[in-house]
């Protein structure tokens, strides 16, 4: 009888302990054997990032991922094994030749490359996955290249609570350009730079020069446009605003302008054999209102430095 | 094999008697301790029971004594047919999960009295033997003193069903 | 249940008659023939009774599920945060709870409270054992409850809450919320959790297993249900019960533990409040306890007015669980799922508030006019209230039980891709134990659903009209007023399963 009791004791106790160790033992038994590095990323669309933490029940809705950040060694073989912790994502890497795969929320994918080459390589969901959509791009770096500025801040969910108060046009168009990832391709001030594969112009347009594009000449211009735009009724061809010299065509150039945000543009392709580029301008029609793209240009009008002119472009 | 109770000698039948007294009074304290902390009125209800059957066991114990000297034997009650006396609960899923009372204690307890009695009048008729019939009706008005005894109780809670 | 019933009134006879004069009619009469057939389990299969007598039976079908339960909240806290991809969710409220309604309360009672891991560690502090009862020796350790020795406080569950209107809030209360924990896992560990944590407290507190019998709001439903199931631990002979002077099955004894449910197995004639552990069966010593097989839905008294409110919640839930998720109306759905879904509190109050009137006030009204008709119409001589109110509310117990496996079918139907997925990785980490990881989601019979679902329920209403002319017989014993009687009750019975067809064929 007290073998009985004992023996029960200790199966009890193993099924306690064991529900727990045995899951991790197994997983990491399968990490271990893999012949290659096992890379894990998971995407979570909530924060817009691709992570290396494990995203689980417990950390889901506490939101405090960080964003990966891998680096290789050059020739490395890597098992990379990609999740998505909430809606269908689609991981594409197109320099390293990874995807897109397609993430269903919940499932597993794995995929395999060597990291070949030297350089920073970045990866993308393709799939729109939600507000922060436009924030999920990461990087990773192969060899002794040195990491690209730090990216974009990933999406920090601001946007969904209502928006503060504002003190000017620019101010609130800041706010749109940054809370609905404007910023993530376009680059902090819309300075652009993020590359953009098989992209014609290589990386994704500036927009820190459209006051230019406008021509708008100078910084008065620019303010006395601005106050225009923020005009109840906004702007009109037969209303110029006092102060802009050449009103017909700062006109004309707004609406060319406002037509890309509102109905987007798809990417010219370098090679017009090669894959669809992974980024490209979303239709902004059913996301934004007109006030609030007025509110965007003024703010990148106001990024403009009158001593340098470069060309702007889509 | 179980044997019918007339088949008994006068002796076993006392024997037999004794042996019901004694296990009714296992069962009895049996209740009494499964109810001790969930429902002290019931608890003490089937120890004053228990008492009573003891006071029993003890005058059928005396009379075993004096008519046949020594200890009486242990017969299973199981072995006699048609030899019942134990109270039964009626519904103790209800005496958990309802209220309840102490008179139905009583009342299940009155009932099992009587069915004893009934069990040894019928017994009279069955023998001719004078001393087992003498012996019969002796038992039976015991049972009957059990009853009276039960039925002031049920008097004292001034409820009559 | 405030009110004491007395099931026979009338039976028992003045104390001041001639004892001897009248025939026995109350406890010690021989109990009523039973209704149907039965097949003893124990007698046809020699090695189950071999397995249940052992003392080690309960805790060995404990085990496995215990283990499974932990490795579940394991993969809910760690697994991925995905509903339908998290072995938690697929495995508790899809697949656990269609085997419990389809089959296992339908079949085999309350089996389920044999393996249930909540109250685990709770019986394992109070027992101080896991396979061995434990004697109260004089001078030992630990509180006597019949001849058994518990650890623990055992206290008395206080008289008031000796019901289970705890579990009927804690059920509807759960319900409420249902949304949350079927889409998020970590919500689902919090409530399980909790429940376990509960339990264990209330064992150590409480006198035997009073968690599971007046506060686990799963209990609460298997009881009410249990009592259509085709299986029940019954005496074998009441004679030799009436004869046993040890009574072992309600004070226990060295073979085995005194009815942990507060039974007494040798009179039980209801499966309401039987866990099935099997401990009677061992500590009887006449082997008089067995297992028996029987036709469904033969238990057919409801004692108090919590367990027809529970008929009532069940029936209701049954009904607005088919709107919120099975109904065309995705408004209901959001409503209940009120922050994804990005309605306001105001909106999801509204809801909870439609979930609680609707068992607790609207449908016990709608029967009560009913019942008040259907009395008024037989007219002459009728039985209290309570009496025909309770036998009539019984008549929604085999009637959910049938309506509520018309509900789950098309969730095992549909999402039963789900749980080849979760089964092959639990955690969604990629794992593919058994090859099914890889699964598509392909439903089931998607066409045939809506005529499996209307034949269940007619076969729940066939059986539901029989027994509402049958039952009627027993408050009115006149042909003509029993039949008046039933009409009203028949047509809201009809009523209620013309509303479930409604909602399954629309």
């Amino acid at each position: 009888m007290k073998t009985r009791e004992w023996l029960s004791t200790i199966l009890a106790l193993a099924a306690v302990i064991g529900s727990v160790a045995l899951p991790f033992w197994y997983e990491g038994r399968r990490a271990a054997s893999a012949p290659e590095r096992t890379i894990t990323l998971t995407g979570v669309a909530s924060s817009g990032i691709w992570t290396e933490d494990p995203v689980t029940g417990d950390n889901y809705r506490k939101n405090s991922f960080k964003p990966a950040r891998i680096r290789l060694e050059k020739g490395e073989s890597v098992r990379l094994v990609l999740r998505s912790a909430d809606v269908t994502h689609r991981f594409y890497m197109p320099e390293l030749g990874v995807g897109p795969v397609e993430l269903v929320p919940g499932h597993t994918e794995e995929v395999h490359f060597k990291a070949d080459r030297e350089g920073v390589f970045n990866y993308y969901c393709t799939e729109i996955c939600g507000d922060c959509h436009f924030h999920m791009r990461g990087f990773l770096t192969v060899g002794n290249a040195a990491d690209p500025a730090a990216a974009a801040a990933a999406c920090d969910g601001t946007h969904r609570e209502s928006p503060p108060a504002f003190s000017s046009l620019a101010e609130e168009g800041r706010y749109w350009f940054e809370s609905k990832g404007c910023v993530s391709c376009h680059g902090a001030g819309g300075t652009g730079g993020v590359p953009n594969f098989n992209y014609a112009r290589g990386t994704v347009p500036a927009l820190n020069t459209l006051a230019s594009k406008l021509s708008l000449e100078s910084k008065s211009e620019v303010e006395a446009f601005t106050q225009a735009l923020g005009q109840k009724e906004g702007l009109a061809k037969d209303k110029p605003a006092p102060g802009v010299s050449n009103w017909a065509l700062s006109y004309a150039q707004y609406q060319s302008v406002l037509r890309t945000i509102q109905g987007g543009s798809p990417p010219l392709k370098a090679d017009p054999k090669g894959p669809e580029p992974p980024l490209f301008m979303p239709a902004w029609k059913e996301k934004l209102g007109l006030d609030q793209i007025n509110s965007i240009i003024a703010y990148l009008v106001s990024q403009q430095k009158f001593e340098e002119h470069t060309g702007w472009g889509m | 094999m179980t044997r019918r109770i007339e088949e008994l000698e006068p002796k076993e039948i006392l024997a037999l008697a004794i042996s019901i007294e004694q296990a009714n009074q296992k069962a009895l304290r049996n209740f009494s301790e499964m109810f001790d902390g969930y429902n002290q009125e019931v608890s003490r209800n089937f120890g004053e029971m228990a008492e009573e059957e003891g006071r029993h066991e003890e005058l059928l114990q005396q009379m075993y004594k004096k008519k046949y000297k020594g200890p009486a034997p242990n017969i299973d009650s199981f072995d006699i047919e048609g030899v019942v006396e134990a109270v039964d609960l009626d519904d103790s899923e209800f005496l958990i999960f309802d209220s309840f009372k102490a008179q139905q204690v009583y009342q299940a307890s009155w009932e099992a009295e009587r069915r004893a009695r009934e069990f040894y009048l019928k017994a009279v008729k069955n023998v001719k033997d004078a001393e087992m019939a003498n012996l019969f009706n002796t038992l039976a008005d015991m049972e009957g003193d059990h009853a009276d005894w039960l039925e002031k109780k049920l008097g004292h809670k001034g409820k009559k069903p | 249940m405030s009110e004491n019933i007395n099931p026979n009134p009338s039976i028992l006879p003045s104390p001041s008659a001639t004892p001897a004069s009248r025939p026995l009619t109350g406890p010690l009469a021989p109990p009523p023939p039973l209704e149907g057939w039965r097949i003893d389990l124990l007698k046809t299969f020699p090695w189950l009774k071999w397995l249940v007598k052992r003392r080690w039976f309960q805790f060995a079908v404990v085990l496995p599920n215990l283990f499974l339960f932990l490795v579940f909240l394991a993969a809910g806290v760690w697994g991925t945060p995905v509903g339908n991809r998290n072995i938690l969710i697929v495995f508790v409220w899809i697949f656990w709870w269609f085997l419990l309604i389809s089959a296992m309360v339908p079949f085999l009672s309350r089996a389920w409270c044999t393996m249930c891991p909540f109250p685990f560690f709770g019986e394992w502090i109070q027992r101080g054992s896991l396979t061995t009862p434990k004697m109260a020796a004089p001078g030992a350790k630990g509180a006597k409850v019949g001849i058994n020795r518990y650890f623990g406080w055992n206290l008395r569950w206080p008289k008031a809450l000796s019901n289970i209107w705890m579990q009927n809030i804690g059920f509807l209360g759960l319900c409420t919320f249902s949304a949350f924990y079927l889409t998020r896992p970590i919500v689902t560990v919090w409530v399980l959790g909790s429940l376990i944590i509960i339990a264990t407290v209330l064992h150590v507190v409480f006198r035997q297993r009073a968690f599971c019998n007046y506060v686990c709001p799963v209990s609460g439903f298997l009881s009410l249900y249990s009592m259509s199931s085709m299986a029940e631990v019954r005496s074998r002979d009441a004679e030799v019960c009436l004869k046993c002077h040890d009574k072992s099955c309600l004070v226990g004894s060295e073979r085995g533990w005194g009815c942990p449910w507060f039974n007494f197995p040798s009179k039980m004639e209801r499966n309401n409040y039987c866990g099935m552990c099997m401990e009677c069966i061992k500590s009887c010593p006449h082997d008089n306890m067995t297992v028996r097989l029987r036709p469904f839905a033969t238990d057919t008294k409801l004692k108090g007015y919590d367990e027809a409110w529970k008929a009532f919640i069940m029936l209701s839930l049954a009904l607005a669980y088919s709107v919120i998720y099975l109904g065309p109306w995705g408004f209901f759905k959001d409503l209940a799922n009120f922050t994804e879904s990005g309605r306001g509190l105001s909106a999801f109050l509204g809801y909870a508030l439609c979930l609680w009137a609707l068992p607790m006030v609207v449908i016990p009204t709608v029967f009560s006019a009913f019942h008040w008709v259907a009395r008024r119409l037989a007219g002459a001589e009728p039985k209290p209230w309570k009496e025909s109110f309770l036998l009539m509310a019984y008549q929604l117990v085999p009637l959910g039980l049938l309506a509520w496996i018309a509900f789950s079918l098309p969730l095992i139907f549909i999402n039963g891709s789900y749980i080849l997925v979760t089964m092959s990785d639990p955690f969604g980490w990629g794992w593919d134990l058994f090859h099914t990881a890889h699964t598509a989601w392909s439903p089931i019979l998607p066409q045939w659903m809506p005529a499996i679902q209307v034949g269940i329920l007619a076969i729940g209403l066939i059986l539901t009209l029989k027994s509402v002319f049958k039952q009627a017989g027993k408050i009115y014993t006149d042909n003509r007023a029993r039949l008046r009687f039933a009409l009203p009750m028949a047509l809201l019975m009809t009523l209620i399963v013309s509303l479930f067809i409604r909602l399954y064929v629309s």
